[in-house]
């Protein structure tokens, strides 16, 4: 017995109701009877075709990738391994244009709602006449649209309908990493091929890769040619980082960057920013309920600090920011996380450099993991740009 | 090889104090710890009130994977650790059940408030019509008490000289309990039994919030 939803095969998690078995593994989606056969219908394809319009022009590396992208997605699965800010979003408009031209289903998949109703307004302003449909929490009474955007939790919606494409964001973040259910749910919206896309590609992607299932494609360069921002470790104890931190935030405060400081937890963040009144400074969890008020506020420099808990690790993008990891050896900062909050640095063309410090009070292998493979990367680049020339 | 029902892990039963008093449950020791037992009566609205557990955040997650993603094993959770006491304390009771649509039920394909206690054996009558389909849960605390007009007890019932009670699975303001209590006034309605009750009503019935009401009297 198979569950046609999330591929489960285990005999023991499939239970008897009063309509017939169900598979227990994904019922947290609404049950499904085993037995009943699903009629599979394709995805009505996009109505109208239109160019994108960008305010700004792609790099010849992006240029090349997203070609790439193009002509191999039909073949077989991509990973599109970028470093962070190298653009990734922008490279996959080539890919929904042709989609759109050729009729052809597309679905795009993040993990994050802020960041699907974000990227979906974006890609409505790019494609014009398109209807560019989000689909999280709040917004799920209406599923038909030319390009489809959508958070992982939602793509059950989809089972009996699917899509030829999907390009799923950020696999190696929260909802998706590690959770069988919802990766299998989300391979089986696709019909035909799939595109990750990530910063991090973990252990599943480079087994993956070794054996040939999935073709690699590799950016490591941003698009302002920058090297990507080394951060700087200091190991002393604990009473030590508190200093290290105040003299980070006053030295800083000077210039007009704006200071985004990550804490592992809620309750660290509430006493730092108690500590740290004395500059104009706020807090932000995932527990705030005036989240978007807080970042728009910073964003106009109204806040000179930010404490922020993992949540704004992800998607947000700053014009000019210094960032500092307060604990970076906890364990709630892994690798990706760590590359992550690095890569938060220097994201516009206008502000390509700053600083980033991590404070860490033991020694811990996730760091010098990190540091190690942003190295990895600025050489990367520097080797591809001599090449070039 | 057992597995939680939750958590989907085995079951471990290493020591012998598992096996004996653990044998039948088919959460995990750490699931069930998430829930918070209170087994006490509380006042609400006038009606004396039994629950079992406090509604707290992962009850509320467990109900509502039984209850909307229809998740029919877990019915057996809630009250399988305490059947025989139960079937002791309600030995000469009718359960009354809290009205639910019909629409709801075929939707469903099953009862969820009957399939809760049906392991007790105890007589369940299903006395009342929901006219309205509009959920309680969505609603605000003043609309909740507009149900009294929803529910029609029906006709043609035999419970004269029956001890009552009512029965529904989680208890959040009481206004679906106290509606049912108005229309069956004629009867021996004698309070009610819920699995989950609402955390304000836990902390009303503390021991220092009654000593700062008689204080302030």
């Amino acid at each position: 017995m198979k569950c046609h939803r999330c591929n489960n095969e285990d005999e023991s998690l499939f239970a008897m109701s009063s309509k017939g078995m169900y598979c227990r593994a994904c019922v947290g989606f609404k049950r499904i009877i085993v037995q009943e056969d699903i009629i599979v219908e394709k995805q009505v394809p996009p109505v109208c075709d239109s160019d994108y319009l960008l305010e700004y022009s792609l790099t010849k590396y992006q240029k090349e990738i997203s070609k790439q992208i193009c002509d191999n997605i039909f073949d077989t699965d991509i990973l599109l391994h970028g470093v962070t800010g190298s653009g990734k979003t922008e490279m996959i408009l080539e890919l929904i244009e042709k989609c759109l031209k050729e009729k052809i289903s597309i679905l795009i998949v993040i993990s994050r709602r802020q960041v699907v109703l974000e990227i979906s307004e974006r890609l409505s302003h790019i494609f014009k006449n398109c209807k560019v449909t989000p689909i999280c929490q709040g917004y799920t009474s209406d599923l038909d649209g030319d390009i489809i955007v959508a958070t992982s939790h939602q793509c059950y919606r989809f089972i009996d309908k699917i899509f030829e494409i999907v390009i799923v964001d950020e696999v190696d973040a929260f909802p998706l990493k590690g959770d069988l259910v919802l990766n299998n749910i989300v391979q089986n919206c696709c019909s035909k091929h799939l595109l990750y896309l990530t910063a991090t590609p973990d252990e599943y992607f480079l087994n993956k890769i070794k054996n040939n299932e999935i073709m690699l494609l590799k950016i490591v360069i941003r698009p302002h040619y920058h090297n990507l921002v080394v951060p700087q470790v200091v190991l002393n104890l604990k009473f030590v980082l508190y200093y290290f931190l105040y003299c980070f935030i006053k030295q800083r405060i000077k210039t007009d960057h704006l200071i985004l400081i990550f804490v592992p937890t809620i309750k660290m963040c509430k006493k730092l920013n108690y500590l740290f009144k004395y500059f104009k400074c706020d807090y932000l969890t995932s527990k705030t309920e005036n989240k978007e008020e807080i970042i728009d506020k910073f964003k106009n420099k109204q806040i000179n600090v930010l404490f922020a808990t993992t949540i704004l690790e992800r998607g947000v993008t700053f014009t000019k920011v210094d960032v500092c990891v307060f604990m970076a050896n906890h364990m709630v900062f892994d690798e990706s996380s760590l590359i992550q909050i690095a890569g938060r640095v220097g994201r516009k063309i206008k502000a390509p450099t700053g600083d980033c410090l991590f404070l860490c009070d033991g020694v811990s292998d996730q760091v010098n993991k990190c540091v190690k493979s942003i190295i990895g990367a600025n050489d990367e680049k520097m080797s591809l740009v001599s090449k070039n020339n | 090889m057992k597995k939680c029902l939750w958590c989907q892990k085995i079951i471990e039963q290493e020591y012998i104090i598992d096996k004996i008093f653990y044998n039948n449950d088919k959460l995990c020791a750490k699931c069930r710890s998430n829930f918070k037992v209170l087994n006490k009566n509380y006042q609400v609205n006038g009606i004396k009130v039994y629950s079992l557990y406090e509604y707290n955040d992962f009850m509320s997650s467990v109900i509502i994977q039984y209850k909307e993603c229809l998740d029919e094993v877990l019915c057996d959770v809630f009250i399988e650790d305490k059947i025989e006491y139960l079937k002791l304390k309600y030995r000469n009771c009718v359960f009354i059940m809290a009205p639910s649509s019909v629409e709801k039920l075929e939707q469903r394909g099953f009862n969820h408030v009957l399939k809760i206690f049906k392991k007790l054996n105890i007589e369940m009558i299903d006395a009342f019509d929901k006219i309205d389909n509009t959920k309680q849960m969505l609603l605000h605390k003043d609309e909740r008490v507009l149900i009294k007009d929803k529910i029609k007890i029906k006709e043609n019932l035999n419970l004269k000289g029956k001890k009552l009670i009512l029965v529904d699975d989680i208890c959040t303001t009481g206004s679906t309990l106290s509606a049912m209590y108005l229309q069956l006034k004629n009867y021996n309605c004698c309070g009610a039994f819920v699995i989950g009750i609402n955390q304000k009503i836990v902390k009303e019935h503390n021991i220092i919030s009654y000593i700062k009401k008689v204080m302030k009297m």
